[in-house]
């Protein structure tokens, strides 16, 4: 049996995808593109079927962003079993990275265990050799009011993402002063989409 | 050389079109697509990329091209302008050429337009929230006149060392009694960053502070991607005793009457007679449509002015 007939059978592992991939890309590429130069401001994004327990608003990131020249690293409640791991190598030819370092994406579900400092803020010469963190969490509502202030933001303007750490602004405020070194988040939320939080914004508690 | 106008003339053209969506091929777009969000997390600094060969010469502005073909989907409404002209050769080329390859809406009007590809100007009709412009650029580093080392260069970026940018602009001052710059004026991003807008004068720099639009920028030939977010601080580098200051025209427009806009010099006739124009042909056209007249207007209808080709 050929690979892409195993991809195209219903409740494989490696069934899913992009249906047509040129413009499912291209808008989720337009979500993700606005989501960073707003940060905080929710895009809508379509989820994909993926395998469990990849949310599906990562399935489209990964489908979107990452082929054979990337690398990604998956947090341990994505890599029991192996087949969020064989779905995305499948879909998209990226290489899964061992180390959180070494990653230039990661793809977080238990965000509230994150720890930004593991990932490769990029260089001082060459910034954007960074990692880029997707984190998939419950609400966009429910979580301590945050307020946001930087490059894209009219004023300032707040979220209440849940699912984050309990210290994830003090984490922040350390990853902002690498500036221009440091990490990206993408936030995703189903039935919501995802929003952009860039190194280049500050983040305070509201209130 | 053969221009994009040859190639869209020959049969090849819509094998082009079968071959790719927007020319690029998916590969190519996913590697510019990751370039642009990093260029969007750190304002102003200049992302390296792949660049590719383009159906174009590099003076035609592929960075530009590219950056566009990796963004634009089928809802897509785009303009193109070269000075401020929806008319030019380069303009109405880019312009066909993304009709063909990615079957998009095109436009002149800024209000209508979702993506506005530019060479130099940016449009005076002021832009909006969820629209981009993309900006071709034929040379991105803003020292590179300085320091002609790239590791140089580069290295200067990373520690933030800008003297020698501002020993040229006070070189300047020193030869003239003013900043003599008026294009590709260096800005300051974000308060890190030093940026070339090139080749863009400096009348727009101010047009590039805290502007709700996002702007791209795209070098294909030196194959670099910056950016800058929506509603950012772009500051225009000077000194205390030598503010930053604008060229101001000493006229308005000879044909919609419009002040504070930057002007073009046209010959009109055989006889060397010449006027100042908008460089914005759709915001000149917008306010004749309203009713705005210059000293001109009158014998411009009567046929004295065609369609403008760019000066650089
Ligand atoms: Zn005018």
């Amino acid at each position: 049996m050929s690979l892409s007939n195993v991809g195209s059978e219903q409740g494989s592992p490696l069934s899913g995808g992009f249906v047509d991939a040129v413009p499912e890309a291209q808008r989720a590429f337009h979500a993700l593109m606005n989501a960073l130069a707003q940060p905080g401001r929710c895009q809508p994004l379509k989820s994909l079927l993926a395998p469990e327990p990849l949310p599906g608003l990562l399935g489209t990131i990964g489908c979107t962003l990452l082929d054979h020249q990337t690398s990604v690293f998956l947090d341990e409640a994505l890599q029991g079993g192996g087949q969020v791991g064989e779905w995305l190598i499948f879909q998209t030819g990226t290489v899964i990275a061992d180390q959180r370092k070494d990653a230039g994406f990661a793809f977080i579900v238990d965000g509230e265990r994150m720890r930004l400092a593991d990932y490769g803020p990029g260089d001082q010469a060459y910034p954007d050799r960074s990692a880029t963190l997707c984190v998939n969490v419950p609400s966009f509502a429910e979580g301590p009011r945050l307020s946001l202030e930087g490059p894209g933001i009219k004023g300032k303007m707040i979220i209440a993402p849940a699912g984050l750490p309990a210290d994830f602004i003090d984490q922040w405020a350390d990853n902002h002063a690498l500036f221009p070194r440091g990490v990206d988040l993408f936030l995703t939320c189903e039935g919501e989409g995802v929003m952009g939080l860039p190194r280049s914004i500050n983040i305070v508690q509201e209130g | 050389m053969s221009t994009i106008l040859d190639l869209l003339d020959r049969p090849a053209i819509d094998d082009l079109a079968r071959y790719n969506f927007a020319y690029l091929d998916e590969q190519t777009k996913r590697m510019i697509r990751r370039a642009i969000l990093k260029a969007i997390a750190v304002p102003g600094y200049q992302v390296p990329f792949g660049s590719r060969e383009m159906p174009m010469p590099y003076g035609w502005g592929t960075g530009g091209v590219q950056v566009t073909a990796s963004i634009l989907g089928a809802d897509d409404v785009l303009k193109v302008i070269d000075q401020g002209a929806d008319d030019t050769t380069n303009a109405v080329s880019i312009r066909k050429f993304f009709q063909h390859v990615a079957g998009v809406k095109t436009t002149t009007s800024t209000e209508e337009a979702t993506v506005i590809q530019t060479r130099h100007r940016i449009p005076e009709r002021a832009l909006k929230a969820g629209q981009t412009i993309v900006f071709q650029v034929p040379i991105p580093e803003p020292l590179r006149f300085l320091e002609p080392r790239e590791t140089e260069t580069r290295a200067m970026h990373a520690l933030e060392e800008y003297g020698l940018m501002h020993v040229k602009l006070y070189e300047d001052i020193a030869r003239h009694g003013h900043i003599a710059t008026t294009y590709a004026y260096p800005v300051k991003v974000a308060g890190r960053y030093v940026m070339d807008p090139s080749p863009t004068p400096k009348f727009d720099n101010p047009k590039m502070h805290m502007n709700p639009a996002l702007q791209l920028y795209g070098a294909g030939r030196e194959a670099r991607i910056y950016a800058i977010p929506p509603y950012t601080e772009v500051v225009s580098l000077d000194f205390e005793d030598h503010p930053f200051a604008v060229n101001r025209f000493d006229r308005p427009c000879a044909l919609c009457g419009a002040e504070n806009v930057y002007l073009d010099e046209v010959v009109t006739d055989d006889a060397g007679g010449r006027m100042f124009v908008c460089s914005d042909t759709d915001n000149c056209e917008d306010r004749r449509a309203e009713g705005y007249v210059g000293e001109q207007t009158e014998a411009a209808e009567s046929g004295l002015s065609g369609p403008r080709e760019a000066r650089s």
